[in-house]
């Protein structure tokens, strides 16, 4: 790539929950472009720069800024699954619709042109099929699809994704990565990603970032 | 039996006591499911325990209204115990029970100290168990309870689809640019407005069975948020009027007839549930 | 069920304030009571839910039932006051827990000797009165049934 564009730049970024300090005065960069994967064992904050990043946790010091005219609402997270969310009594639609949410809209239903966008969303991810489903019958795999379609309802141009195969079977996993080179590849999306899977970053990660060697 | 009913329902009171049921079980069923998903469930026991001692304190005070004095206090702790969140310094479960256990006491301790009232049992009775307390409601508690009840089913409408982001994935609510602390300070006031409405209806004791048996009921049958959510409004309603309708025709206390209602309905659908997955 | 122990203690007590149970001390006896014999309120007709609510009704907005006839079935009560030595006498509708047990006073409509011309304690009757408020001198007032007549 001749030209790197800065989408985003952390300076001296703390992070952290109560006194407790997790990604300590840090520096990086992402670029236009990037498929970067962040490794590293469990516990390193891994997952709290992602928070970070997405704008769930507030910095304790240090700026995270957006560049090149990039809004938060033209980043998606896909965040870890949670245990309600297993058990959860929603459909598919619902779900990838509530993706719109954070565009203050106070009206008790959802207009055509996002109906529309959801389901272009559903079909990027391959589970247009699912739109009707009851989202806590999927399998996992399925389950971690549709979040994914409503990070893309959100998004535009970056995805953050935090370990979108943990738990998955090999097949599944490898549907996902099918799915996220594509969105790289042809949506153009900038795409960063919190993994366990080596392997996989090595495959498929344009950049890669290994929390268990920053200095904390 | 049906000339016994029309009878009966020639009282005003009895009358007041229908619409207000009826209100206040739409209500509390609306936020049951998203106390249950966001496992809340116990709080909203723990805040009736604060009504009941917000209430005591009322009694005390002597004013003309008690909800002047129980809505405020419920409110305040309501966000206190969840707007509070990570940086409380006693956590969860811990600071529910102390809160819950805590007024528990000081309510019966300062109904037995300074009450007014002869029949300090049949008060406490009332209040905790619902015995009668929708059947005795004054003419301002009547309007209060339905004015209450028609702003948090506005409200409810109003910031459905909102509720519904942040009780599935507040994290990614937050990411999409939702103002998460604003709306959980919302569904907290909520909460301790249906608490404080629901009291009249079953009793401190038994507002949480109000709030959580439609919604597990729902859920055991509904798939989707909007139809467990309807539902469960459903559900609420039939069993609270058929609670109140036997608890007058059979001299039954109407709070534990209508909580009784509700568990059979949750154990029908229980029942229809595992019946069908089995065949699935 | 030590807490249920605790409600039986004070609802004995409670019951016997809340009745507001009233002497035999007569006043003059009214002519026409008998000649509109029709029953306003038929308390003994209703569950006992019902009767907790109406009575409640009675205590708290009174003046809408001065005058109105109403006949009830409980548990016949009694119990003198200990400062003016006054007795008073009582219908009593219990209920399971006896915390929420409802009963008004009344006032018998032939002067009667106590005890001889009373049922026994906790014996069931059937009472027919026309309601009344009592206001005593602290201006804290009970409803109670005068001239009230037994059933068999």
């Amino acid at each position: 790539m001749s030209e790197t564009k800065n989408l985003i730049k952390c300076s001296q970024l703390t992070l952290g929950y109560g006194s407790k300090n997790i990604v300590n005065s840090f520096n990086y960069e992402i670029n236009a472009g990037d498929y970067l994967c962040i490794i590293g064992r469990n516990g390193c904050g891994k997952t709290t720069f992602l928070r970070g990043l997405a704008g769930v946790l507030r910095p304790k010091a240090g700026k995270i800024e957006l560049r090149d005219n990039l809004q938060r609402k033209q980043i998606g997270y896909l965040p870890q699954i949670t245990v309600t969310q297993k058990d959860f009594p929603a459909s598919v639609e619902e779900i990838v619709l509530s993706a719109f949410q954070g565009k203050s809209l106070l009206l008790p239903f959802y207009g055509r042109a996002l109906r529309e966008r959801a389901n272009e969303c559903l079909a990027l991810t391959r589970t247009e099929n699912l739109r009707k489903a009851c989202f806590r019958e999927l399998s996992g795999g399925q389950k971690q699809r549709v979040l994914l379609a409503r990070a893309l309802c959100a998004a535009e141009r970056m995805l953050l994704l935090d370990e979108p195969v943990t738990g998955l079977d090999p097949e599944s996993s490898q549907n996902m990565y099918n799915i996220i080179k594509e969105l790289h590849e042809q949506k153009k999306m900038t795409i960063v990603m919190v993994t366990h899977d080596v392997e996989a970053s090595a495959k498929y990660a344009t950049r890669l970032l290994n929390f268990n060697e920053i200095e904390q | 039996m049906l000339d016994q009913l029309l009878f009966y329902l020639d009282f005003p009171f009895v009358r007041y006591a229908i619409i207000v049921g009826t209100l206040i079980s739409l209500c509390s069923s609306l936020l049951g499911v998203t106390l249950v998903l966001k496992r809340y469930s116990y709080i909203g026991d723990g805040l009736s325990h604060v009504a009941f001692g917000a209430l005591a304190i009322a009694a005390v005070l002597k004013v003309t209204n008690n909800m002047f004095i129980i809505l405020p206090i419920t409110v305040a702790v309501a966000v206190l115990l969840l707007c509070g969140g990570k940086d409380a310094q006693i956590k969860g479960d811990a600071a529910i029970a102390m809160v819950s256990a805590g007024s528990l006491a000081i309510g019966y301790l300062l109904m037995n100290i300074f009450s007014a009232s002869g029949n300090v049992a049949g008060d406490v009775c009332t209040t905790l168990f619902g015995s009668m307390s929708i059947l005795t409601l004054k003419p301002t508690d009547v309007y209060l309870c339905v004015a209450l009840s028609i702003v948090v089913l506005i409200t409810f409408v109003l910031f459905y689809h909102k509720i519904f982001a942040i009780t599935f994935d507040e994290n990614f609510a937050r990411a999409t640019g939702v103002n998460v602390n604003l709306f959980n300070l919302l569904i907290a006031i909520i909460i301790a407005v249906i608490i404080v409405l629901a009291m009249n209806l079953v009793g401190a004791l038994l507002v949480s069975a109000l709030v959580v048996f439609p919604a597990l009921s729902a859920m055991r049958v509904f798939k989707s948020f909007f139809t467990v959510t309807i539902a469960a409004a459903v559900i609420s309603v039939v069993c609270s009027l058929t609670g109140i309708l036997v608890a007058i025709l059979a001299g039954t206390p109407v709070g534990s007839t209508i909580v009784a209602m509700d568990i059979v309905v949750f154990l029908v659908c229980y029942i229809t549930s595992a019946i069908r997955n089995k065949k699935a | 069920m030590r807490k249920i122990n605790l409600y039986k203690i004070f609802s004995r007590i409670a019951v016997i304030v809340v009745l507001c149970i009233f002497s035999l001390a007569n006043k003059s006896i009214a002519a026409d009571s008998t000649s509109a014999n029709r029953i306003n309120i038929d308390l003994s007709r209703m569950s006992a839910t019902m009767v907790y609510s109406m009575v409640f009704q009675m205590v708290t907005e009174p003046q809408k039932f001065i005058g109105k006839r109403i006949k009830m079935k409980g548990a016949f009560s009694s119990y003198q006051d200990e400062e003016t030595g006054r007795r008073f006498f009582g219908c009593v509708i219990k209920d399971a827990l006896a915390c929420c047990s409802q009963g008004l006073a009344f006032e018998a409509f032939k002067p009667r000797k106590y005890p001889k011309d009373f049922p026994r304690e906790g014996s069931p009757i059937t009472i027919i009165g026309r309601f009344d408020y009592e206001k005593e001198d602290d201006g804290i007032g009970f409803p109670i049934i005068r001239n009230a007549i037994f059933i068999e």
